[in-house]
C-alpha cells in the first residue's frame, strides 16, 4: 500500500546555526526571561488573566480579602470588580454610619461574596437599591446601606469573629447571618492528612459548656500566616503569581496524582516536628459535635449583636438539592428560632417554587437572578415582619 | 490519560528519559509497557481487551500470510467478523436495542422480555473501550493488506507496539502498519531536530486544544444547554464555535500525538492540513481527519467499486461510505444523519464541479479567486450546517438551533460569554501566529537572513529563546486554561 506518511527534509539544526559568542548567549540568558515576565504581565493585564487571587492570609481569621485587588473571576460566572479599601466585596462604607441611615450587614461565605456576578447584582447591591426605592416610594424619609462581609470559604466561627473585629466597628442595625448547607462541619477540627486542613479557626466545647476557640491549627501554621512583603505584593500586583495559585488551587481540584503529591509533601514538611505529627494524628480533645458547637456559635453571635443595639436574622442558603441532613438542620433551625425569638428566613421554600430554579443557580452558587430571588425574599421579611420602612 | 493531564505532563517525560538513557535493546519494550500503562490507566481490566484483540489480530495476520492464495479469504473474513462484532458489541449493542424498542413501541408491539419492565428500554450496561473504534479500524488495515500481499508483522512486541503506541492511541491518527514498522526497525539515534519539532507540537497542541478548544467549547455548550433560550447572533456564534472547537480539540490532540511520537523519533500520519480553506467537500476529506477519510477510501469506498463503476455506483458509494462513516462517529441516528448529510454534500459538489466544466460561461469564472473564494465560503456554511447536526444531542435539537440561525430573535447571552471570556484574546493570538506560520516558507524561499528571519525560523532560534518562548508558551497556556479538565471530543468514538 502507499505510504501516507510524509518525510521531514528540512536541514538538520545542528548543521546551520552558528556558534554563538559567550556573550550573546549570557545577555540572551539574562534578558529573555525579564522581557518575557514583563511581556507576560501586560499581556495577561490586558486580558485580566490572573486576577483570581482575593485572598491573604490573616492570624486571627485564617484568611481575608486583599483591599483594592481587582479581581476577574472567570472560575464559575463572571465578574470584574475591584475589593474596597476596606478589603470587602462591596462599595466603599465609612466606620461612622451617617445620620437617619439604617445599615444592614450581611455575613456569610461565597454565596454571600457573589464572585460569581458582577457587584452589582450581588444581593446586597440589589436589597440596597430595592429598599432605598421603597424608602423613596413610602416618603418615609428612611436610607439603607448594605453592607456585604461576606468571604469565601468562612465558617460560622469565622463569622463570629469577623463581626467581634470588624464588624461591628460599622454600627450595624441589622445583622443578616447567611447558612449554607456544611458550615457546622467547617466549625470543628476533624484529624485527617496534614494538607488539607486549611488554617482557620476551629471551636470546641469547654467543661462550662460555653464554646471556646482551638487555634492548633493556626500555631501550626503560623509562618505561612505572617505577612511576608514579598508574597503581599506579589498577590496584588503580579498576574503572574496570581496564575500560577490559580493553577495550584485548580489542580488540588481535579487532579488525584497533584494532591497526593502535595500531601506527600506537606507530611516531608510537617514530619520535621513530632508533636506537630502527634497533634495532627489526633486532637488533644474529644471529637466534637459539629451541631452543637454551631448553634452556640450563633448564640454568641446573636448575644454580641444585641449587646451592640442591633437585630440578628438567619437566612438558610435554599435547599434545592433536597439534602435530607441539610433538611434536618432547617427544621431544627426553625424550631431553635421560634424557642428563642429569633429571626429567621429560610430561602427553600421561595426557591423551590420558582418555575426557573435551574437558571437561579450557576455551578455552586447563585446566578444573578439566584442574587435576586435571595434579595426580593429577604427584602420582603424586613418590610413585611420587621417594619424596617416604618 | 489525557494528554492536556498533569498525569501526562509526569509520565511524557518520564518515558522519553527512560527510552534514550536506557540500553537500546529495552526501548521497544518500554513503549509497549508505557502504552499499556497508559491506557490502563484509565480501566485496567480493557486493557485485557486491547491485548487479547492484539493476540487474535497478530495470530490471524501470521495465519492469513501463511496460507495458500484461495484460502486466505476465509480467515480475513473471520477476522472482519471478530474486529467488527466487537466494535458493534461494545459500540453499537445500546444503540440497536434501543432503536428496535423504539421500533417495536412504534407498531404498538412493546418487546416482553422476562424481568424487564416493559415501560423502558431495555439498555444494556456497556462501558464502551476507549479508543476501540482506532484500534478496529487499525486492526481491519493490518489484516487487509496481509491479505494483499503486505509481509506480516512476525515480531509479536512490535506488532503490539503498532497497536497500542500511545500517542496515537486513544483517538488515532490511523497509523499504517508498513511506515510505523519501517521506523521501528531504523530508530535508533536521539535526533535533536525531532525532539526540537516534538516540542513544537506539543505545545501548539496543548495550546488550541486548552486555550482555545476548551474556551471555545464554554461557550458552545452554554448555547446547546439552552438553544431556545438563545438568540440570532448567539446561534450563530455557537454554530461556528463548535467547528472551531472540534477542530482546535482535535489537531490539538493529533498535534500533541505528533510531538509525543517525534520524542521518540516516531513520525505519525499528519491528520490536518489547513481544513478551512478546502473550496469543496471534497478538497476538504483530503484536508480534514485525513487518516481516517483515507482508510475509508482505502478500506470501504475502494472495495464497494469507488468510481469505477459509473456515476450512480460512485453515488452510492460515496454515501454508503459517508454513512458508515457518520455511524462509526457515534451510536445515534443524529450520526448516521450527519454522514448522510456529508454524502449527499460529496455527491452534489461533484455534480456541480463536473456540471461548471460543461458549462462554457461557468467554466471561465472557474479559474477566478472569487470562484474559489466563494466555494470557500460555502464549505465553511456547509459545515457549520453539519457541525450543528453533529454537536446537537438529537435531531430535534439540531432544528431548533438551525432555526434560531434564520429566524431574527434577540441575542444577548451567548454573546456576553463571548466578551467574557479569554476566546477573543487566545484568537488573535492564534492568527498572529498563523501569520507567523506563513511567512516562514516565504523567508526560506527567498533565504532570509539577519535577526528577523532567524527569530521567524523557530527551529534556527537559540536555546535560550527557545527555551524562554516554550516557557511563555506555558504560562499562557496556564492563564488561559479553564477550569475544568476537559476530554478531548474524539474520546469518545
Amino acid at each position: 500500500m502507499k505510504a501516507t506518511l510524509e518525510i521531514d527534509n528540512k536541514p538538520t539544526t545542528c548543521s546551520v546555526v552558528k556558534r554563538r559568542k559567550w556573550w550573546r548567549v549570557g545577555l540572551e540568558i539574562a534578558l529573555l526571561p525579564c522581557l518575557a515576565i514583563v511581556g507576560l504581565e501586560g499581556f495577561f493585564r490586558l486580558t485580566q488573566v490572573g486576577e483570581g487571587e482575593f485572598l491573604q492570609p490573616e492570624p486571627v481569621l485564617g484568611t481575608v480579602h486583599i483591599p483594592n485587588k481587582y479581581v476577574t473571576w472567570r472560575l464559575e460566572g463572571y465578574s470584574h470588580d475591584k475589593l474596597s479599601a476596606d478589603g470587602f466585596r462591596d462599595v466603599m462604607h465609612t466606620q461612622a454610619k451617617p445620620a437617619g441611615v439604617t445599615r444592614i450587614a450581611l455575613l456569610g461565605d461565597s454565596a454571600t461574596e457573589g464572585l460569581q456576578v458582577p457587584l452589582e447584582k450581588t444581593y446586597g447591591r440589589v436589597l440596597e437599591q430595592s429598599l432605598n426605592h421603597d424608602a423613596e416610594n413610602s416618603k418615609s424619609g428612611k436610607r439603607f446601606e448594605v453592607m456585604n462581609f461576606g468571604c469565601s470559604g468562612y465558617s460560622t466561627g469565622q463569622q463570629l469573629f469577623q463581626y467581634e473585629r470588624q464588624v461591628r466597628n460599622y454600627h450595624p442595625d441589622i445583622v443578616v447571618l447567611m447558612y449554607n448547607r456544611g458550615d457546622n462541619i467547617e466549625n470543628v477540627f476533624v484529624p485527617g492528612p496534614a494538607s488539607t486542613i486549611p488554617p482557620r479557626p476551629y471551636f470546641k466545647m469547654d467543661d462550662k459548656g460555653n464554646v471556646v476557640a482551638d487555634y492548633s491549627v493556626m500555631e501550626m501554621n503560623k509562618e505561612k500566616l505572617s505577612p511576608n512583603s514579598y508574597v503581599s505584593f506579589m498577590r496584588l500586583h503580579s498576574r503572574i503569581f496570581g496564575v500560577f495559585s490559580q493553577q495550584n488551587l485548580m489542580l488540588n481540584i481535579n487532579e488525584p496524582l497533584y494532591r497526593k503529591l502535595n500531601r506527600l509533601y506537606a507530611k516531608m514538611q510537617f514530619s520535621k516536628s513530632a508533636v506537630v505529627t502527634n497533634r495532627f494524628v489526633r486532637p488533644s480533645y474529644p471529637l466534637q459535635d459539629p451541631w452543637l458547637v454551631t448553634t452556640k456559635l450563633i448564640d454568641r453571635l446573636r448575644s454580641d449583636i444585641s449587646a451592640d443595639g442591633g437585630h440578628f436574622v438567619l437566612l438558610l442558603f435554599p435547599n434545592s438539592m433536597k439534602d435530607q441532613e441539610y433538611a434536618v438542620q432547617e427544621t431544627a433551625f426553625e424550631k431553635d428560632s421560634r424557642a428563642r425569638g429569633f429571626d429567621m428566613v429560610s430561602l427553600t421554600p421561595v426557591f423551590s417554587a420558582s418555575p426557573d430554579l435551574k437558571n437561579l443557580f450557576l455551578q455552586y452558587h447563585f446566578s444573578d437572578r439566584g442574587h435576586l430571588v435571595v434579595a426580593q425574599a429577604v427584602r420582603d421579611y424586613l418590610v413585611n415582619q420587621l417594619h424596617v420602612l416604618k | 490519560m489525557l494528554f492536556n493531564s498533569f498525569t501526562y505532563l509526569l509520565f511524557l517525560p518520564l518515558v522519553v528519559l527512560l527510552y534514550w538513557f536506557l540500553p537500546r535493546s529495552f526501548g521497544k519494550t518500554l513503549l509497549l509497557v508505557a502504552s499499556y500503562v497508559f491506557y490502563m490507566h484509565w480501566m485496567p481490566a480493557y486493557g485485557l481487551l486491547i491485548l487479547a484483540l492484539t493476540v487474535v489480530n497478530y495470530a490471524l495476520g501470521l495465519g492469513i500470510a501463511k496460507r495458500p492464495e484461495g484460502k486466505k479469504k476465509s480467515l480475513l473474513l473471520w477476522g472482519l467478523v471478530l474486529n467488527l462484532g466487537c466494535l458493534c458489541f461494545f459500540k453499537y449493542a445500546n444503540f440497536l436495542v434501543d432503536s428496535f424498542w423504539q421500533l417495536f413501541k412504534l407498531v404498538g408491539t412493546p418487546l416482553h422480555i422476562p424481568g424487564v419492565d416493559v415501560a423502558h428500554s431495555p439498555a444494556l450496561s456497556i462501558i464502551l473501550p476507549l479508543g476501540i473504534s482506532f484500534f478496529t479500524f487499525e486492526f481491519i488495515h493490518y489484516i487487509t493488506d496481509v491479505y494483499r500481499g503486505s509481509a506480516p508483522i512476525r515480531n509479536f512486541r512490535d506488532f503490539a507496539l503498532f497497536a497500542a503506541f500511545f500517542p496515537s492511541q486513544i483517538a488515532g491518527p490511523i497509523k499504517r502498519f508498513q511506515d510505523f514498522v519501517k521506523q521501528l526497525d531504523h530508530v535508533v539515534k536521539f535526533d535533536w531536530d525531532n525532539f526540537n519539532q516534538g516540542m513544537f507540537l506539543i505545545f501548539q497542541g496543548l495550546f488550541k486544544k486548552v486555550v482555545l478548544g476548551d474556551n471555545i467549547g464554554k461557550i458552545v455548550n452554554a448555547g446547546f444547554n439552552d438553544p431556545a433560550g438563545v438568540g440570532t447572533l448567539d446561534a450563530w456564534i455557537v454554530v461556528a464555535g463548535f467547528t472551531y472547537q472540534i477542530f482546535f480539540d482535535f489537531s490539538g490532540y493529533t498535534d500533541i500525538g505528533r510531538g509525543s511520537a517525534l520524542l521518540f523519533g516516531f513520525k505519525v500520519p499528519e491528520n490536518f492540513n489547513w481544513p478551512f480553506l478546502a473550496a469543496n467537500l471534497t478538497d476538504f476529506w483530503r484536508r480534514w481527519h485525513i487518516s481516517l477519510s483515507t482508510w475509508l477510501r482505502d478500506y470501504l469506498f475502494i472495495p464497494l467499486g469507488g468510481s469505477r463503476g459509473g456515476a450512480w455506483k460512485t453515488r452510492r458509494n460515496t454515501m454508503t461510505t459517508m454513512v458508515l462513516g457518520g455511524l462509526w462517529h457515534g451510536a445515534a441516528w443524529h450520526y448516521v444523519i450527519w454522514g448522510a448529510f456529508h454524502g449527499t454534500g460529496l455527491v452534489l459538489s461533484k455534480e456541480w464541479t463536473d456540471f461548471a466544466a460543461r458549462v462554457p460561461v461557468l467554466n471561465r469564472l472557474r479559474p477566478h479567486p472569487l470562484w474559489h473564494w466563494s466555494g470557500v465560503a460555502f464549505t465553511t456554511f456547509f459545515l457549520y450546517m453539519a457541525g450543528t447536526i453533529f454537536r446537537a444531542d438529537g435531531i430535534p435539537q439540531a432544528l431548533v438551533m438551525v432555526q434560531k440561525l434564520f429566524v431574527p430573535a434577540a441575542s444577548g447571552q451567548v454573546i456576553r460569554l463571548l466578551i467574557q471570556s479569554t476566546v477573543p484574546a487566545s484568537l488573535v493570538v492564534y492568527f498572529i501566529f498563523l501569520f507567523w506560520q506563513k511567512c516562514e516558507p516565504q523567508l526560506e524561499k527567498a533565504d532570509g537572513k539577519g535577526l528577523v528571519a532567524g527569530s521567524i525560523d523557530w527551529m534556527k532560534t537559540s536555546i535560550p529563546l527557545r527555551a524562554v518562548g516554550y516557557a511563555t508558551v506555558a504560562m499562557v497556556i496556564l492563564g488561559f486554561a479553564p477550569s475544568e479538565v476537559a476530554p478531548f471530543i474524539y474520546f469518545q468514538f
